[in-house]
């Protein structure tokens, strides 16, 4: 520790800067540390608001059958009322009214201020509805001819960022006039995976003894999961990605720093052994300097890491579940930015520590950086080669002499020009894709009921630029699949089939015809001709492949009145779908949404939106690391070879020739850091997408941004000549005496 | 071996006419003042210094260590300016010239001999020499004239020698060829013995003694009273003021 401060009062700026860079290269860890965060902060959200295993919401019944006690494993098991009531206010359109009973345990409201509603005509605002209405407990509101007064104002998890009221089941009923309840939260004993699969189906059993049906297929949260934790894991792994970009470039920056660090004590490391000091000693020493270096950026970076990590998570959960999250660590990335930062500079520094005190000693007290040119084969090669003026010479056989430097510099703007590629690539990427998502579709708009009603007529008389149909969801095997119930004849559907045939007459079939999504058939090794099962809220229905389409999600296209009769829905639909100067049709009293094409696209404009944010904000750290690691070890390459650079000026070279010299040997290192950068871009978002599109069982596509590429070349150049103008400005900053006495 | 180089070679070959007391100075420091650092901790390195050198001339500066001897070397190779006073070499005042300028000047004017011989590690035993003639603008002819520059100082074999495969004496050669290739008027060379044993020493003073029998001014930095008897005249330094001038036996 003395001997760091000694080297802090010898040269401060240049101790400061190693322990920053360092503390940068750990704090680029940090990235790793978002999904933790977020994981950290959902699975505490979720249990908090004692979130359920299990949602069902079913057609309407007073009370739950007493057979329930029946199912297996059930922990807890409760009712809800949930209605959409549409509100003829300027500040919302509609509101979510939920009855809960007052010793309701299962997804549980916050209470943020007042309290939970105790009595009739009492109600709890949702934030986000006092927030769009200004209403606070004690005011006096009326929701169609129901006045209720405000007891309090909460949030809880599974409406977030919905404008909800709760109340009792009794001043709910008053509410939207539906007696009873329509929903089913269940806990288990057992909450994994498998173990619900099997309790959807039992309690689907037991509710229809009682005449209950479910009318979507339950939403399942196995092992405490948060609604949105399986959306965040998937940007998480988009983070991470990008986090081994950055973690790469740490690792460059670490490298090069803990090298300097050592390498700029060789001519104190060629002194000591003069007076007699074992290299061991000197190693020891070395390397307790380079620690301790280590030590001071790890104590800075690892705060710095947690505070990236909870930034790009606040920014992802705000992003995705307008969830602003408490600060959070993860102890695991934590305990790997520690082992990064000391372990790395304990082996770099003791590689460096082992080449400094290797030299041959005479050459290293001539030789301040114990860089001896000439001793290797590869010296003598480069001697050998006429390259051009003297000065790109000196430029270019400076790379061969220190080719782990030249290496640095090269990955580290290999790292910023990948990270760039890499983000435009996955921003492009997305882009593509959210157009190509929409693009099977020929309606313009689409009218959705917001209670889970069929209120449209699949038999109706309508005109050709109206047609109603089902869309829901359902799974098969591992795969949540939205299916969608429409005409063999639709209009509003592009029905251009990539392999079979496009849904036609059931009754030639073996089971309903279906239309399957080419790539979750391909992947799934679903072919045509084969039949498959789906399991729908109202029980697994079988399908016969007829045909593979090219739409870019989990789907299915099966033909709407035996979707219909599969789910009992009585010949009606739950979407009506719109072309031209087509007006929604509406059933008084059954609020409805009409969302545009133009819409959806605002929609996924928005996250794609979000996530290129996130996505650049990590993008600029990455660069930002790599722009400060190329700065610091070319720094350091300048300090090293101040003495040639000081003999350049003595035999007359002027500034223009300095930065010449720094010019021509950074540019095949940004020549090549440009080309590699943009392979491992590229191959990189490949490989993401690639990973996405396998995950999800969808056909993403792939959009290399090609315009990243001159750009980040621009930039390579810009970087280049700022550096190298910059190093003429500090070498001819003083005189050239001065500069040869530094030198020596 | 190195004196019959001397000889045919024409870079360094003695002129028939030399040192003479009648010849205007070549270089004239006027009240030449350097001071490192400021207020307190200014330290005046050298102090309000007069002194005239012919063409031809050899003038070997002597001090104790701290004295001014190199900071007076660097003002007259141009190498750094002054605090005050000025340095007129050739009839340019080079305390006035922009930094452009006198980088230029260095290379058309000047050659410099180092203790720690300074030459550039990438570059072989000729193209150090060539680096000279590279800043003197001299396009053509520069692997040539270096080889020769070489051959000149005894190292016709090691044109292509690393300096990192060179002994000190050789390096020190080589620092002398690249000083000596482009045919300055001036030669400053600060303690090129220092590093070198007696022999290495000897040889290389040799050559310098060559340089300034072609008619090049040599101002010759040193620590051994013997070489220096071997000039033209001695300056002697102490805390940067010259203390005494000693010409051919005789103090000025």
């Amino acid at each position: 520790m003395i001997a760091v401060f000694r080297q802090m009062r010898r040269a401060p700026v240049r101790v400061a800067a190693s322990v920053m860079a360092i503390a940068l290269a750990i704090a680029a860890i940090g990235v790793f540390a978002v999904p933790g965060v977020g994981s950290q902060t959902l699975e505490s959200i979720a249990a908090e608001d004692n979130l359920t295993h299990l949602s069902a919401t079913t057609t309407p019944f007073d009370e739950l059958p007493s057979s329930i006690g029946d199912l297996s494993d059930v922990a807890a098991i409760e009712a809800r009322s949930v209605v959409v009531v549409p509100l003829a206010d300027d500040e919302l359109d509609e509101i979510v009214v939920i009855g809960q009973p007052a010793d309701a345990t299962i997804n549980t409201w916050r209470v943020e201020s007042g309290r939970f509603p105790a009595a009739a005509g009492e109600v709890l605002v949702s934030d986000d509805a006092a927030a769009a209405t200004g209403l606070v407990p004690g005011d006096v509101f009326d929701i169609g001819a129901t006045a209720v007064t405000v007891t309090g104002i909460g949030d809880t998890t599974w409406f977030a960022s919905s404008d909800a009221i709760v109340a009792l089941p009794e001043t709910a009923e008053a509410i939207t006039g539906q007696a009873g309840f329509n929903r089913v939260y269940a806990q288990f004993t057992d909450p994994s995976s498998e173990a619900l699969d099997a309790r959807v189906h039992e309690l689907r059993s037991i509710l229809a003894d009682a005449d209950i049906t479910y009318t979507t297929f339950p939403e399942l949260l196995p092992d405490g999961a948060h609604p949105i934790e399986e959306d965040l894991t998937q940007v998480s792994f988009m983070i991470g990605s990008l986090g081994v970009v950055a973690g790469i470039v740490a690792l460059v920056l670490l490298a090069s720093t803990a090298s300097a660090v050592v390498t700029e004590r060789s001519r104190d490391a060629a002194i000591m052994r003069a007076v007699g000091g074992p290299r061991r000693v000197v190693r020891r020493d070395l390397r307790r300097l380079a620690l301790v270096i280590g030590g001071l950026g790890t104590i800075v970076g690892v705060p710095l890491g947690a505070i990236v990590a909870n930034v790009v998570a606040t920014m992802v959960l705000e992003d995705f579940a307008g969830i602003s999250p408490d600060f959070a660590v993860d102890p695991i990335v934590v305990g790997a930015s520690v082992a990064f930062g000391l372990l790395g500079a304990r082996l770099v520094s003791g590689r460096a520590a082992r080449r400094v005190t290797r030299a041959e000693l005479a050459s290293s007290l001539r030789d301040r950086d114990a860089v001896p040119f000439g001793s290797r084969r590869m010296h003598r090669i480069a001697a050998a080669m006429p390259l051009g003026g003297l000065l790109p010479r000196i430029s270019l056989r400076s790379i061969a002499r220190r080719p782990a430097r030249a290496g640095a510099i090269t990955a580290q703007f290999a790292g910023a020009v990948g990270a760039a590629v890499l983000v435009a690539s996955l921003g492009t990427s997305i882009v593509d894709f959210n157009t190509a998502e929409l693009a099977s579709f020929n309606w313009e708009r689409v009218v959705t009921p917001d209670n889970p009603v069929h209120p449209f007529g699949l038999d109706d008389e309508r005109p050709n630029d109206q047609e109603a149909a089902l869309q829901v969801y359902g799974w098969v095997g591992e795969w949540e699949v939205e299916v969608f119930g429409v005409g063999p004849d639709t209009a509003m559907i592009d029905t251009t089939v990539a392999d079979g045939v496009w849904i036609d007459d059931a009754s030639t079939r073996q089971a309903t015809p279906v239309v399957l999504a080419q790539r979750f058939a391909e992947q799934e090794g679903h072919a045509i001709g084969d039949v498959i099962t789906a399991d729908l809220a109202a029980g697994p229905v079988e399908f016969e492949v007829v045909g593979l389409h090219g739409i870019r999600s989990v789907a299915l296209f099966a033909p709407v009145d035996a979707l219909a009769d599969a789910l009992g829905t009585d010949g009606y639909g739950n979407r009506l779908w719109l072309r031209g100067d087509a007006t929604a049709e509406t059933t008084p009293g059954v609020p409805t949404t009409t969302t545009a094409v133009d819409d959806l696209f605002a929609d996924d404009a928005a996250a794609r939106d979000a996530i290129l944010g996130i996505f650049a904000a990590i993008g600029i750290i990455v660069v930002a690391i790599a722009a400060l690691g190329t700065t610091s070890t070319v720094a350091m390459s300048l300090y090293e070879r101040r003495a040639e650079f000081a003999t350049v000026q003595a035999l007359g070279g002027g500034r223009r020739s300095i930065a010449g010299l720094v010019a021509t040997e950074l540019t095949p290192l940004a020549v090549v850091g440009v080309a590699t950068g943009t392979v491992a871009g590229v191959a990189g978002a490949a490989a993401i997408m690639n990973f996405f599109a396998t995950a999800n069982a969808v056909e993403l596509g792939f959009t290399v941004a090609w315009i990243a590429v001159p750009l980040a070349g621009a930039a390579a150049v810009a970087t280049v000549a700022l550096i190298a103008v910059g190093a003429a400005r500090q070498v001819g900053g003083r005189s050239t005496a001065t500069a040869l006495r530094a030198a020596v | 071996m190195v004196n019959a180089t001397l000889e045919s070679n024409p870079l360094i070959a003695p002129t028939p006419e030399v040192f003479g007391s009648t010849a205007p100075p070549l270089i004239e420091c006027r009240s030449l003042t350097r001071v490192w650092g400021k207020g307190d901790a200014a330290q005046i390195a050298v102090d309000h210094v007069d002194l005239s050198i012919a063409s031809g001339e050899m003038v070997a500066v002597v001090g104790p260590s701290g004295s001014g001897k190199s900071t007076l070397g660097g003002l007259i190779a141009g190498l750094d300016r002054p605090t005050e006073g000025s340095v007129v070499v050739g009839g340019t005042r080079i305390d006035q010239l922009r930094d452009q300028q006198l980088a230029r000047w260095r290379a058309d004017h000047v050659g410099i001999v180092f203790q720690n011989f300074h030459l550039i590690p990438t570059l072989t035993a000729s193209e150090n020499v060539a680096m000279a003639l590279r800043f003197g603008g001299q396009r053509r002819g520069r692997r040539g004239r270096a080889r020769e520059a070489l051959t000149a100082v005894g190292l016709g074999g090691k044109y292509k020698r690393l300096p990192s495969q060179l002994s000190g004496g050789e390096q020190q050669r080589v620092a002398i060829a690249r000083a000596l290739v482009h045919g300055p008027e001036v030669v400053v060379a600060d303690e090129p013995t220092g590093s070198l044993d007696t022999a290495s020493g000897r040889a290389v003073f040799e050559l310098l003694l060559g340089i300034r029998a072609r008619g090049t001014s040599v101002v010759f930095i040193t620590h051994d009273p013997s070489l220096a008897a071997e000039a033209d005249r001695t300056v002697t330094m102490v805390d940067g003021r010259i203390v005494g001038i000693e010409s051919n036996g005789a103090v000025a």
